[in-house]
């Protein structure tokens, strides 16, 4: 008798399992498709772009991406991810696409980001600086940084910088913010972050230690949204394109980027193709 | 942002922390038994395959286990909204809860991991329990129901109680690892405000585990003082 319920026990344990697996492959009747009205937006806390004041989600791609998902008819969620998690999300379906300043002509282990996903037009330009305590001295090439210390955010476009420096002692850390916490509570000299976030906050708020490093310039790099690799994330981001050309040609999406003091990276899409 | 402002968000990512805490001792405990009860069967197939569960479960670190349950089945599928893509979703539109997709799968992974680490230690507490004490109660004419519910559990309780309050504390701290797919518990939060230069709420964050943990340390204590009754 005991042993049959085990038996049974463990049957039905097994049984639960792989229906509970099989649920997962096909979608079940009766369970509302979400899919065809509303939109997962995947972001981390990252000032200008996306970042939460006083409880409410703000920031130039959060308001952008209401602005043209809304105007698609759809319903948006906003899901604070683990960045270095984004590719997974997305190939995961647990989210529709990464839309937080991300680089679109930048590589991951030396595979061009445009294979990895599908990237809307390019709508906003950026470059990489480095941020320092005031009173540390400026960096002017790359061969400065030997016997340094310095901080970048790992899967950044900050890493292919980093890449190239030989001698100093590079420290990768989860988030652009995380590394300009290095330089401001002094565990590292340098950190090598967005343009955009570092003139935003440097000698600010809780940063008045903190200054840009002047005559260091580095190529420049596009914003875009990125999309999962299929037919379905391609026909997303026509229609996401479609909008953001509408946008710019309104007018927009320069008032928005003024709003958040982002004039000098706009990129005008009324003509884009 | 001030003392108690922080204090108060950091609550509410506890208030996660506790209820990850919660469930998985409620479902865990009593599927660990189960899980015991057949690693211990006579029937050689089920041990053999609950041995092996028991293996997997134990030797894969958790955190690829919450990956695995919560990205799997989107890879796997077709559909491009995934099985808690879709769970977020239905409960964000529909009750204003966010993130209970990613919640359920940190449940679940929580859930079988640590019962197969309590199922374990049950097992441990009941092959503890000498043959002669089977025998003897034979001897008396009591039944293997009997014998089992009244000699060998209350032996089994007080000597599993110490290991699992181990591990319950353990749990505790694991909490921690559910970050890595989007629940927001207390580090979580701490980690939000450090990312805007705020960094001693990260640090804080362990008085709260700290205070949880004491007063879990108190009830085990109690709960060891009144099993105390085979004192002689």
């Amino acid at each position: 008798m005991k042993k049959f319920l085990i038996l049974l026990v463990s049957i039905m344990m097994l049984l639960s399992l792989t229906l509970s697996f099989t649920a997962c492959g096909e979608k079940g009747e009766g369970v509302i498709d979400y899919k065809t009205k509303t939109i997962t937006v995947a972001y981390t806390d990252y000032e200008p772009m996306n970042y939460t004041e006083d409880g409410v989600l703000k920031g130039f791609d959060t308001e952008l991406a209401l602005m043209v998902f809304n105007a698609l008819g759809y319903d948006v969620r906003f899901k604070l991810i683990d960045w270095s998690n984004k590719y997974n999300e997305l190939s995961a379906g647990t989210v529709d696409c990464l839309w937080n300043g991300f680089t679109s002509n930048s590589e991951d282990d030396g595979t061009p980001r445009a294979e990895l996903v599908n990237f809307s037009y390019n709508y906003m330009i950026n470059k990489q600086c480095i941020v320092k305590k005031s009173g540390t001295p400026d960096i002017a090439t790359s061969a400065d940084f030997a016997g340094k210390t310095v901080a970048f955010e790992s899967g950044s476009a900050a890493e292919d910088l980093v890449k190239d420096i030989e001698g100093a002692n590079k420290k990768a850390v989860a988030s652009q913010m995380d590394a300009i916490k290095e330089v401001n509570s002094g565990t590292s000299q340098y950190a090598i972050v967005d343009l955009l976030l570092a003139s935003r906050i440097c000698g600010k708020g809780n940063f008045t230690a903190l200054a840009l490093n002047e005559g260091f310039e580095t190529s420049e790099e596009y914003y875009a949204i990125g999309f999962a690799k299929t037919e379905e994330g391609a026909a997303l981001r026509d229609k996401v394109n479609i909008m953001l050309t509408a946008f710019s040609k309104t007018g927009q999406l320069e008032e928005l980027a003024i709003k958040y003091g982002l004039e000098k990276a706009y990129i005008d899409l009324s003509e884009a193709k | 942002m001030d003392f108690i402002s922080v204090t108060l968000q950091l609550l509410e990512g506890f208030g996660v922390t506790c209820l990850l805490f919660i469930l998985t001792l409620i479902f865990s405990l009593p599927l660990g038994l189960l899980i015991s009860f057949c690693t211990m069967s006579k029937f050689k197939p089920i041990k053999a395959v609950f041995k092996v569960f028991v293996w997997i479960i134990r030797g894969i670190p958790l955190m690829l286990q919450l990956f695995m349950i919560y990205y799997l089945p989107g890879i796997l599928s077709n559909s491009s909204l995934s099985f808690w893509g879709n769970i977020d979703n239905t409960f964000y539109f529909n009750y204003g809860i966010d993130n209970v997709g990613c919640f359920i799968a940190t449940l679940i992974a929580f859930v079988i991991n640590y019962a197969c680490y309590f199922s374990e230690i049950f097992r441990g507490g009941i092959e503890s329990i000498s043959q002669g004490q089977y025998k003897a109660g034979k001897m008396l004419g009591l039944t293997k129901y009997q014998i089992f519910s009244k000699i060998v559990l209350l032996q089994v309780i007080k000597r599993i109680v110490p290991p699992t309050a181990n591990e319950i504390i353990t749990l505790v701290k694991d909490t921690a690892l559910a970050r890595v797919i989007g629940v927001i518990e207390i580090i979580k939060v701490a980690d939000i405000m450090s990312s805007k230069g705020l960094i001693w709420p990260l640090f804080y964050t362990g008085v709260f585990y700290l205070i949880f943990v004491g007063v879990l340390t108190l009830i085990f204590n109690q709960v060891e003082k009144r099993l105390d009754y085979f004192k002689s």
